[in-house]
């Protein structure tokens, strides 16, 4: 009877079952085929031997061989150097163009927000084209500027130690956007009471901004460090683009050796296991950033 | 005082919105330049005289933009399409309907949202490879599809539709399927627009999948075209004036766009923000 009973509601429920696999179907054959089968063919391809048409099975020596090559280190050691510049600077930077921003009007708020954001809806190659232009040393902006200085060229593109400082900046420029919208907003959604309650014990403006502003934004800044961190290890385009990993591969960063390695030298496998690295550098930070996001506050 | 710091505060973030629309102004202005305008000593910059169109028509004479921008809009509407269409039907199941492993499948939304495409390349090269799907505009559309996001945005959209609404149409003798199309689906459309807005600049700038996955000049897409115009030299003098005309044809439609719906990208930024 019970039984029955069971039978009856798990019919009645069985319309709903195949609405719910129906209306799933398409999100899933979309990421089972080229989401979670690609993931799982991506490791299997970093033990392999892979050729045009062929591929076997090494085991660990695409591995070995990553991390015995100097041209690996010296990518991490590139992406690093990155990093160094434009993480501080795109955190600091945002830090302080909110904080600027923040009393002036609307309209000059939202007109810096679109100035700033025009770079990153705009394709790298358009960028990449008109920065050749100005930092070239043989030609463009810079080199007549110094030719009016009757100085020598600067040579933004070919001296290793102009050109990781360079690209930093312009990887600063190109993703600043994003963390000063949401630095700007955070202290827009600030409790005021608190900066008036400070007020009347007392603090002058810096000790507001030390001690009540920046510990109430705290969870914001961490979540742009993290998400511009986990952008920052993966700089791609300008390196490719502006230099071509020049001068003596100093801005070839990991992504770019990927990429090198699979398309450019057809070494799949071994590009595949130096993705694979990549990944799990980044899964890491990953991790850290879902704590922080609304993301990881469902249900 | 203050006022004197306030405008001081004005006149730095003035002076950075400038620095960033410097590319821009360049852009603009060179590709009404004769091709060395910009090297000349002191540099020819100079809206008023000397501008020429040449660059222009010899873009246009060069390159194959129309089809180009065929292509790009090609793949544009149908990832975006494909997109959307995913994220509502999963976005809506997610948020509301309970079932088995639920909790399981959604953290694999949240998971390939957050992780970048990128790091996938040679497997997904590999395995679109597999399926024969190199050099072609379908290929590189399937492959280009990413509807997490949009199933997230979509998940929160609806959870915040009262359910008492569905319940009353239940009672009514809706069934499912008609609940979907007659409740839920009419409310949809503003974070439809949302979730295309997020993805489409994504698409249509995604030059290094592009570059990988299509090779002839027929699916030339527009970021492909000016890789090809960029790579453009006479006599080892590069022909800087029609890489910059290029640069205006590829970008003016989508940055019109752009200035036009800002005030969506802004806002859906900040949506995807730190929680409270």
């Amino acid at each position: 009877m019970k039984q029955a009973a069971q039978l009856k509601r798990d019919r009645k429920k069985l319309p709903e079952m195949l609405f719910i696999i129906a209306f799933l179907a398409p999100w899933m054959a979309d990421i089972l085929v080229f989401k979670i089968y690609p993931f799982f063919y991506g490791i299997y391809i970093s033990f392999c031997k892979v050729t045009y048409k062929s591929m076997k099975f090494i085991g660990l020596k695409n591995y070995i061989d990553t991390f015995e090559r100097s041209l690996f280190w010296d990518s991490l050691l590139a992406t690093f150097k990155i990093c160094l510049v434009t993480i501080p600077l795109i955190v600091l930077g945002s830090l302080l163009i909110s904080f600027t921003i923040h009393h002036c009007s609307k309209r000059f708020k939202n007109m810096t927000k679109v100035a700033l954001y025009l770079p990153a809806v705009t394709s790298e190659i358009v960028l990449a084209i008109v920065w050749k232009n100005m930092f070239s040393s043989s030609f463009g902006l810079s080199a007549s500027m110094c030719n009016i200085l009757g100085i020598k060229p600067i040579e933004w593109l070919t001296n290793a130690s102009l050109t990781v400082p360079l690209v930093g900046v312009l990887v600063t420029t190109l993703c600043i956007a994003q963390p000063v919208i949401l630095v700007s907003t955070a202290i827009d959604n600030m409790n005021e009471s608190l900066l008036e309650a400070s007020a009347l014990d007392g603090a002058n403006k810096l000790q507001q901004l030390w001690h009540v502003t920046l510990p109430a934004i705290r969870p914001t800044i961490a979540f742009v460090m993290i998400t511009t961190t986990i952008g920052n290890l993966q700089v791609f385009y300008i390196p490719f683009l502006l230099t071509g990993g020049g001068p003596e591969n100093a801005t070839v960063t990991m992504l770019y050796l990927v990429y090198k390695n699979a398309f450019e030298y057809g070494n799949y496998g071994l590009a595949g296991a130096q993705g694979m690295i990549l990944f799990v550098v980044i899964g890491i930070m990953v991790c850290l950033q879902y704590r922080f996001t609304r993301a990881g506050s469902v249900d | 005082m203050n006022k004197i710091k306030a405008s001081f505060g004005k006149v730095l973030i003035s002076l950075i919105m400038v620095l960033s629309l410097l590319p821009f102004i360049i852009m603009l202005l060179g590709s009404f330049k004769p091709n060395m305008a910009l090297s000349l000593v002191p540099v020819d910059f100079s809206p008023f005289h000397n501008t020429t169109l040449n660059n222009f028509k010899e873009v246009f004479a060069i390159a194959d933009v129309g089809s180009a921008y065929l292509n790009s809009i090609f793949l544009l509407v149908f990832v975006v399409a494909c997109e959307v269409f995913i994220a509502v039907t999963a976005g809506y199941i997610f948020a509301t309907k309970f079932f088995f492993m639920r909790r399981w499948l959604f953290a694999l939304v949240i998971v390939t949202m957050m992780m970048p495409r990128q790091l996938l390349l040679v497997p997904n090269f590999m395995v679109a490879k597999k399926l024969n799907l190199i050099d072609s505009l379908y290929g590189v559309a399937l492959t280009t599809i990413n509807a997490s996001y949009g199933i997230f945005l979509v998940r929160q959209y609806v959870l915040g539709i009262p359910y008492s609404l569905y319940e009353s149409a239940r009672i009514d003798g809706c069934k499912d399927p008609g609940i979907f199309v007659y409740i839920a689906l009419p409310m949809l459309p503003p974070i439809m627009a949302a979730v295309a807005i997020s993805s489409m600049f994504g698409v249509w700038n995604d030059f290094l999948w592009q570059n990988v996955m299509l090779s002839s000049k027929a699916n030339r897409t527009v970021p492909l075209m000016l890789s090809f115009l960029s790579n453009k030299a006479q006599n080892g003098i590069p022909q800087v004036g029609i890489q910059l005309a290029g640069s205006v044809v590829a970008v003016l439609p989508l940055l019109v766009f752009f200035l036009f719906f800002q005030k969506w990208f802004i806002e859906g930024i900040s949506a995807g923000g730190v929680k409270e």
